[in-house]
């Protein structure tokens, strides 16, 4: 071990931290450190242990921005783990309607015999159509052996048969739902035009709402940070870009972007224009269309305004979108004679009539005709795992299956307050009626559902409804203090594991995820949990559940699942720590749709044309009055054009966090370096702030008919005027946990969002469309207790 | 809506004279037949006829091809294939589209079982595209829309080519345009 104490003393903030809660006796100075590698959503990294403390944190490799990868030694050490399986007094106790109490009263410790037996009872009383598996696709963890969403099918599946799952995802929902017949595929996890194209290609480079810099510090992988060295390739090449965004982004400013600061939630109406005016001006790519698209001349009216009355001009979008009309056109000129990659982000989706916003950036790309030319067309995942990054293409290690789930019955991702407090509701849903089933009992681990759940009031009021809800995970998060009962889990640097192949997009790497320290309390591994409750059922269930084989051996069997089995030893792999693959030479060459461009007839896309489809008859023979055959231009239910800005004159927007994955990091000192008051920051313009009287760093109530919440606020030039961001994923907090609606005490926007769906169709979520109000808080406030512990009774 | 979708799928099995009876293959998803010159695929609905201890007697029917005349197919939108012949005169019209095509195959490659006739499929969706995410209700896409989403991630599942066609050729079936449900 070369590396000093001396070294380590002078390293980070985080090691200070860290060696501030150990006990430094003269005796570690002598204690031999180990370094353990180990990899995480932040990156993967080494652990140096003394005396079975972690002292510090090391990225493995290359990183310039290892911050959230160092906050995992107080992440770790938190206060808010939960030490021990508790349950709730009333629920413990049985007391009738005990339910309208969650998150308002205190919880008592138990054994982990009792917790286990207590959790079996209620599922084995429970029939599987009433369990809402309520991990879903959650972000844990990039461990494959205690990967909670697999886990938690397999088990239900296992023990249960299966349970009720969501439909879609809470990221591209609406675009899930879309792509897949517009373009034949869902694009927005497919491996994208690789770099090297687009340095070498791209004239013009559209960020259409898109944070490349900011979202690709994480992955659902072990991240690789490796965008970070294109990046400064990209600031320093020829290309322009363009940034379309409301916000002045982190990426808009390192690339010295144009920016566009339009109205949120009208993108939509100025593609339109850009659209019209191509076709006017008969500067469209003609042969395009007719070679490689589906359907213009069933749109064409439409976007001339003959099937409307209304021609969707330039002009006309001007007074939408608050984009000058000569802009509009200039923009649409230089695209359409220049190669440009318009780079679409997930967040704009997100919103109300959010199936229009991918689907107008294809139409639209399809007019201006590079798609599948190198650097130019459209992509939907830059900003995501990586994008960008040529892939390997090798095998990685298996994982888990889950097995079939015999319940038929599902919830779209934005119905499941509607679910809770509305069982047996008949909706739409892609062309189908969908009843709402009964949900009885929830069961959530690893996963933060009050927090990425939008509207929160609404979401606890179904939430009490239930008869059960069981949480596991390793701190107490906001859905933990709403729970009955919780199991505590182990962190990753606590267990054994292996990681997904990683990057996302690279695919070139697979980390051994070593056991770094012992958990000193009682936690256990989402594996061993789901065993023992598979083993309270029964010797069958817990049998199918593990296979009858150790956490080791199911590490080494996944690992020799991957191609690097067939060259490096499983031993050699998790001595060194990782593996990497190298990227065939072919692979930083790929450009997306590359093939179709060349021969639509030999690779046609996976649509009812093998073309782009414009018009979708599919899509039309829904016969719904918010989703047509064609993208079209929809009104949002709240927005800076609406009638309802005479009450909430600000359009709210719930970005991803800058310093978190989503709810995770909301728990360690990094916060404290961007909090304001302790409370999550708000983002104003100075011309708002000047007219509400708001100066930076003051505390603010911002609220809606859903809800109120506090938050500090930044003032900045960098959001447009009428509009306010607060990233999402801060932990929930109320003010008063004994009332209904209490004010949000933590600044968790999903306190003002809304459960309305993106339209009957793809019935997404919609938490990019909120209008608010804003004013300064006056007197004294509680403190923000969302980290700090529900009442505990020991035994 | 429900009643009508099974109502769709009895009604193919007696316009089309399917018992339920499948062609099982162990191994993959093709069973050539080259005295018959014929091939047939894994899961097809199967009519006996006769047997004998080593061998049976079946009828398959389906639509026609609509530009090759050699195969048939499960559906109207041809993409699910029951069978291929060598020469399209195996192939005796029922009407304008369909068809059907009598021929012997080994007694091992009949089960009565749809479960064991379909298990490889199956087995394969459920393990390798469960890995990340859960499973999305089979019967609840169309085989169009199968395609494209399986097509999209299966880089993701790392599925070989034979693996991919076991696995669509599962997904075809039982989708919501498909000919059969999965059992309880």
């Amino acid at each position: 071990m070369s590396i000093s104490r001396r070294k380590f003393l002078q390293g980070s903030v985080a090691a200070t931290v860290a060696l501030g809660a150990t006990s430094a006796g003269a005796t570690q100075l002598f204690s031999p450190i180990k370094k353990i590698p180990t990899g995480s959503h932040f990156g993967a990294f080494y652990a140096y242990v003394q005396d079975g403390k972690i002292i510090d944190i090391e990225p493995q490799g290359k990183d310039s921005r290892p911050a959230m990868i160092k906050a995992w030694i107080d992440r770790n050490y938190s206060k808010t783990r939960i030490k021990y399986p508790y349950v709730r007094k009333s629920f413990l106790e049985n007391r009738p309607n005990n339910g309208l109490l969650r998150g308002k009263e205190e919880f008592v410790r138990v054994s982990w015999d009792k917790a286990v037996k207590l959790v079996v009872k209620k599922l084995k009383e429970t029939p599987r159509e009433s369990i809402y598996n309520g991990t879903t696709d959650g972000w844990a963890h990039p461990g494959l052996v205690n990967y909670c969403p697999t886990l938690a099918g397999r088990f239900f599946n296992i023990v249960k048969g299966g349970s009720v799952n969501i439909d879609g995802d809470f990221s591209v929902g609406a675009a899930l739902r879309t792509n897949p017949d517009v373009v034949g595929d869902i694009e927005v996890y497919s491996l994208q035009t690789a770099h090297e194209q687009i340095l070498a290609n791209t004239e013009v480079y559209v960020m259409w709402g898109a944070d490349l810099f900011k979202t690709n510090k994480i992955d659902f992988a072990v991240a690789n940070r490796k965008n970070d060295e294109y990046y400064i390739k990209y600031r320093n090449s020829k290309m322009k870009f363009i940034c379309i965004d409301p916000i002045k982004t982190e990426t808009a400013k390192m690339f010295n972007a144009e920016c566009i600061h339009i109205r949120p939630n009208t993108d939509v109406a100025m593609m339109l224009a850009m659209m019209n005016y191509l076709y006017n001006t008969k500067k469209y790519n003609k042969s395009f269309i007719k070679k490689y698209t589906d359907g213009f001349d069933k749109f064409l009216p439409y976007l001339l305004g003959k099937a409307d009355g209304v021609p969707k001009t330039p002009e006309w979008a001007e007074k939408i979108t608050e984009v000058p009309a000569s802009k509009i056109k200039e923009l649409a000129d230089l695209f359409v004679s220049h190669r440009t990659l318009i780079a679409g982000n997930w967040s704009m989706q997100r919103a109300h009539h959010g199936e229009q916003v991918q689907w107008g950036i294809i139409t639209l790309a399809s007019m201006i005709g590079q798609i599948g030319l190198p650097g130019g067309g459209f992509a939907f995942s830059m900003h995501y795992g990586g994008g960008g990054q040529a892939s390997a293409g090798k095998a990685g290690p298996g994982g888990f299956s889950q097995g079939r789930n015999r319940v038929d019955a599902i919830i779209p991702a934005s119905r499941i307050n509607e679910t809770l407090l509305h069982p047996g509701r008949v909706i739409n849903f892609m062309g189908s009626k969908l009843k709402l089933p009964h949900i009885k009992l929830m069961y959530v681990a690893g996963a933060n559902n009050v927090g990425h759940q939008q509207d929160i009031n609404e979401l606890i009021k179904g939430l009490r409804k239930l008869d059960t809800l069981i949480v596991q995970d390793p701190w107490w998060t906001p859905t933990a203090k709403m729970a009955d009962i919780v199991l505590p889990a182990t962190t990753i640097l606590e267990r054994n594991d292996i990681s997904l192949l990683s990057g996302s997009y690279s695919g070139d790497k697979i980390y051994a995820m070593k056991k770094v320290v012992d958990n000193p309390y009682e936690a256990k591994d989402d594996y061993e949990i789901y065993s023992l409750l598979a083993k309270e059922f029964g010797e069958k269930e817990y049998k199918k559940f593990t296979k009858g084989k150790t956490v080791m051996e199911h590490i080494k069997d996944f690992y020799e699942e991957s191609d690097a089995a067939k060259t490096i030893s499983f031993e050699e792999f998790w001595n060194k720590g990782y593996i990497e693959y190298q990227i065939p030479k072919e692979a930083y060459k790929y450009v997306r749709q590359g093939d179709f461009r060349k021969d639509p007839i030999k690779y046609p896309l996976k649509t009812e044309s093998g073309k782009i489809q414009i018009f979708c008859k599919k899509f039309a023979d829904f016969g719904y009055n918010d989703f047509k055959g064609h993208v079209t231009w929809f009104e949002p239910a709240e927005w800076l054009g609406s009638k309802l800005t005479k009450k909430y004159p600000l359009h709210l927007l719930s970005p991803h966090a800058t310093y978190r994955k989503h709810s995770q990091l909301d728990n360690v000192w990094i916060a404290d370096t961007y909090k304001i008051k302790g409370r999550e920051p708000i983002r104003i313009n100075p011309k708002d702030a000047k007219k509400y009287g708001i100066s930076h760093g003051d505390l603010v109530e911002v609220y809606n008919d859903r809800g109120r919440l506090i938050v500090g606020a930044v003032v900045t030039d960098d959001i447009r005027e009428g509009v306010v961001a607060i990233e999402e994923g801060t932990w929930y907090s109320p003010e008063n946990p004994m009332i209904d609606n209490s004010r949000g005490n933590s600044g968790q926007p999903n306190v003002l969002t809304s459960s309305r769906p993106t339209s009957q169709a793809a019935q997404a979520c919609t938490a990019n469309t909120v209008l608010v109000a804003i004013k300064k808080v006056e007197g004294e406030v509680v403190p923000n207790m969302a980290h700090q512990l529900p009442k505990l009774i020991e035994m | 809506m429900k009643n009508i979708k099974i109502f769709f799928i009895v009604a193919l099995f007696v316009s089309f004279g399917w018992s339920s009876s499948f062609v099982y293959i162990e191994k993959g998803i093709k069973l050539p037949l080259p005295d018959e010159g014929v091939v047939v695929y894994s899961g097809t609905p199967v009519k006996i006829i006769s047997k004998d201890k080593n061998r049976v007697k079946v009828r398959i029917a389906g639509y026609i091809g609509k530009k090759d005349k050699k195969s048939l197919y499960a559906t109207k939108n041809r993409k699910l294939l029951f069978a291929t012949v060598k020469k399209s005169a195996l192939i005796h019209k029922i009407d304008k589209d369909r068809g059907e095509l009598k021929i012997l195959l080994p007694a091992k490659n009949i089960t009565n079982d749809q479960d064991e006739a379909w298990e490889s499929g199956s087995d394969l969706f459920y393990d390798k595209c469960t890995k990340c995410h859960h499973a999305k209700i089979v019967k609840n896409h169309t085989m169009a829309e199968w395609n494209v989403l399986f097509n999209s991630m299966k880089y993701k599942a790392k599925t070989n080519k034979m693996q991919s066609a076991e696995i669509l050729r599962f997904l075809r079936a039982f989708s919501k345009d498909g000919i059969l449900r999965e059992s309880d």
